[in-house]
């Protein structure tokens, strides 16, 4: 008890000292093991998605962009997917098929056009409001309401792509209907819009004011030449009948195709329509594509470790030579208690309940610090994520 | 009170010798040793406390053969028995005066620091004038209150010999005057002896006998 006193009056008399000393060591110590928490939790966060999804269809290109791209938003633009694919994979039976369409963006967050599939294949649940139920309307990712203080009532704008494209993208104001209750993942940060909602704002569909039809000009009404259509820029129920889309369905874009075989037998044929290598499309396994790339994060992790490991041994050498020194100023004080007539081992005691002290008090902020990196492990993964998409 | 005879001391790196036939002190008596530097004063202190151990001799201090001791029986039998008092005061910059006093309680088992002690130590303190600063940390205080600090932890355990090595060298002319002449008034309050090094010849009318170790080193019993 002696010892522990004289300890923790020395620490605390040098408390400027004890503290840089203390959190230098708890630092060596919540470093390796905060890297380690936050890796294995990207780990599982990474994979625990892509194992969720068992199939992607795409344009034959690039896997990882796809995967990305269908799974985490990315800003990857891989060449779209024309809709008879996802109409092919509802003829086959073996399946089914959501759409996803992930071009636009709006208040720095990725605008997700899908269909009503999705929620379900999620299992997406709503923290206030409803779904999606007519063309216009957008659901929040937890995040998303969270960072622009939105809510069901008000409304998205769409950022426009490209102000000097007049025939390209242009706003559209979308009624926010609902917001998702948070799952850390990619879903937090989207905003999930139909798919024929992202076709209007890609300039596929569109409504505007009522053009002077050939019948009318056949009725004898009174005809004005007028170049000026009024073009619509927020749906309503007044003018959501005015809204139609131009060409063939088929021909409309996905970014890519989520596809839910209903069962193994029917995935692996379906596998097996798409091995053709002169074919436009491809379809595979999300979850080998994110393992080889999580692999390959981990190999650098060694890397990682090493340098970690070195940091740390040279850090600790400081510190343990910091002590030395600061044992060396106190051999007058050494001297001292020997005098007065200190237990053989007194001093060691001493100093030993010095260092026990401070590892301790490190040793408590490291664990303070690695629990609170533990319980924010998800959220903070999911937001370097969507950081990084 | 303590005597010791034929004190024979030689450093292992050789070089220095100590020789002392005889010497004794009276209980409660003042004693000084002077003697130029490097003429085993400081030595002398060691031997007596048992930090150091003689080749051949018997050193009684208080009814116990120092010399006699194991190395855990010296360091108890120094901390019962003997106060120190040093010249740079040894004071532990990181203790306030009151656990600076308390200080060998903390590092002995021979002693335990109890309410009695906690007692004695703020009698001990009112009595040097220092009772109003027994929180102030060493670096509060002005030398002479460091010194005052350092008997009052030389005298706590109530020891029969107080050792002082040039306990005064580090203070002015009115000062070390004071402090002697508290470490004296408090020593006999104890019942204590001091046996006391000293290169300041001023002081020397104080003491009760006073033997120099230039005499000393030719071997006359003192």
């Amino acid at each position: 008890m002696n010892a522990l006193y004289l300890a923790f009056a020395y620490l605390r008399y040098h408390w400027a000292r004890s503290l840089v000393m203390v959190l230098v060591a708890a630092l060596i110590l919540f470093v390796p093991v905060a890297t380690q928490i936050l890796l294995s939790t990207s780990e599982r966060t990474l994979t625990a998605r892509a194992d969720a999804t068992p199939l992607i269809l795409g344009t034959k290109g690039s896997q990882l962009d796809l995967t990305m791209a269908a799974l985490y938003f990315s800003e990857e633009r891989p060449d779209t997917v024309p809709m008879r694919e996802v109409e092919a994979i509802w003829d086959s039976g073996f399946g089914t098929p959501i759409p996803v369409h992930t071009a636009f963006s709006s208040g720095g967050f990725r605008i997700v056009g899908t269909t009503l599939d999705y929620f379900d294949f999620r299992g997406l649940t709503f923290a206030q409001g409803r779904g999606l139920a007519v063309l216009g309307e957008a659901v929040l990712g937890a995040n998303v309401a969270g960072a622009l203080g939105k809510k069901p009532g008000d409304v998205m704008v769409s950022a426009p792509e490209n102000l000097f494209d007049l025939d390209g993208v242009y706003p559209l104001e979308m009624p926010i209907t609902g917001v998702l209750a948070p799952t850390n993942t990619a879903d937090d940060d989207a905003i999930f819009v139909d798919i024929k909602t992202a076709w209007v704002i890609q300039g596929i569909g569109h409504g505007h004011a009522d053009v002077v039809t050939a019948s009318d000009v056949a009725a004898g009404l009174d005809v004005t030449a007028n170049a000026a259509i009024v073009e619509y820029q927020r749906i309503t129920p007044d003018n959501i009948e005015s809204f139609h889309f131009h060409g063939a369905q088929d021909d409309y874009p996905a970014t890519a195709v989520i596809v839910v075989p209903n069962d193994t037998r029917a995935g692996t044929i379906l596998r097996g329509r798409y091995l053709d290598p002169d074919a436009r499309t491809q379809l595979f396994e999300p979850s080998s594509v994110v393992q080889g790339l999580v692999d390959r994060i981990f190999r650098i992790k060694t890397l990682l470790d090493v340098v970690t490991a070195i940091i740390a041994i040279a850090a600790l050498a400081a510190v343990g030579l910091a002590m030395f020194l600061g044992y060396r100023l106190r051999a007058g004080e050494i001297a001292t208690a020997v005098k007065l007539g200190a237990r053989r081992g007194m001093v060691f005691r001493l100093l030993a309940a010095e260092t026990v002290t401070l590892l301790l008090l490190s040793g408590v902020i490291a664990a303070a610090g690695a629990a609170v990196v533990s319980s924010n492990a998800e959220t903070w993964v999911g937001w370097l994520l969507a950081l990084g998409a | 009170m303590g005597e010791g005879e034929n004190l024979t001391f030689a450093y292992p790196s050789g070089g220095f010798t100590l020789r002392v036939p005889a010497l004794s002190l009276a209980p409660g008596e003042r004693l000084a040793i002077v003697g130029p530097s490097g003429s085993g004063k400081t030595t002398l202190l060691n031997l007596i406390a048992g930090i150091l151990q003689p080749e051949a001799c018997r050193i009684d201090v208080a009814g116990t053969d120092v010399t006699a001791l194991s190395d855990a029986d010296r360091r108890r039998f120094r901390a019962r028995q003997v106060g120190f008092v040093f010249q740079n005061f040894a004071l532990l910059d990181y203790l306030p005066a009151r656990q600076n006093i308390l200080y060998p309680y903390r590092i002995s088992p021979g002693l335990r620091l109890n309410a009695e002690a906690h007692a004695r130590a703020e009698a001990l303190a009112k009595a040097s004038g220092i009772g109003d600063k027994l929180d102030r940390h060493p670096g509060a205080l002005s030398q002479g209150e460091q010194q005052r600090v350092a008997i009052c932890r030389a005298l706590v355990t109530e020891p029969k010999l107080v050792l002082s090595d040039e306990a005064t060298g580090n203070l002015d002319p009115e000062s070390k005057l004071r402090v002697l002449d508290l470490l004296f008034e408090r020593a006999e309050d104890a019942g204590a002896g001091v046996l006391a090094v000293t290169h300041d010849h001023e002081l020397l009318p104080r003491f009760d006998r006073v033997i120099d170790f230039a005499e000393f080193r030719v071997g006359q019993p003192v």
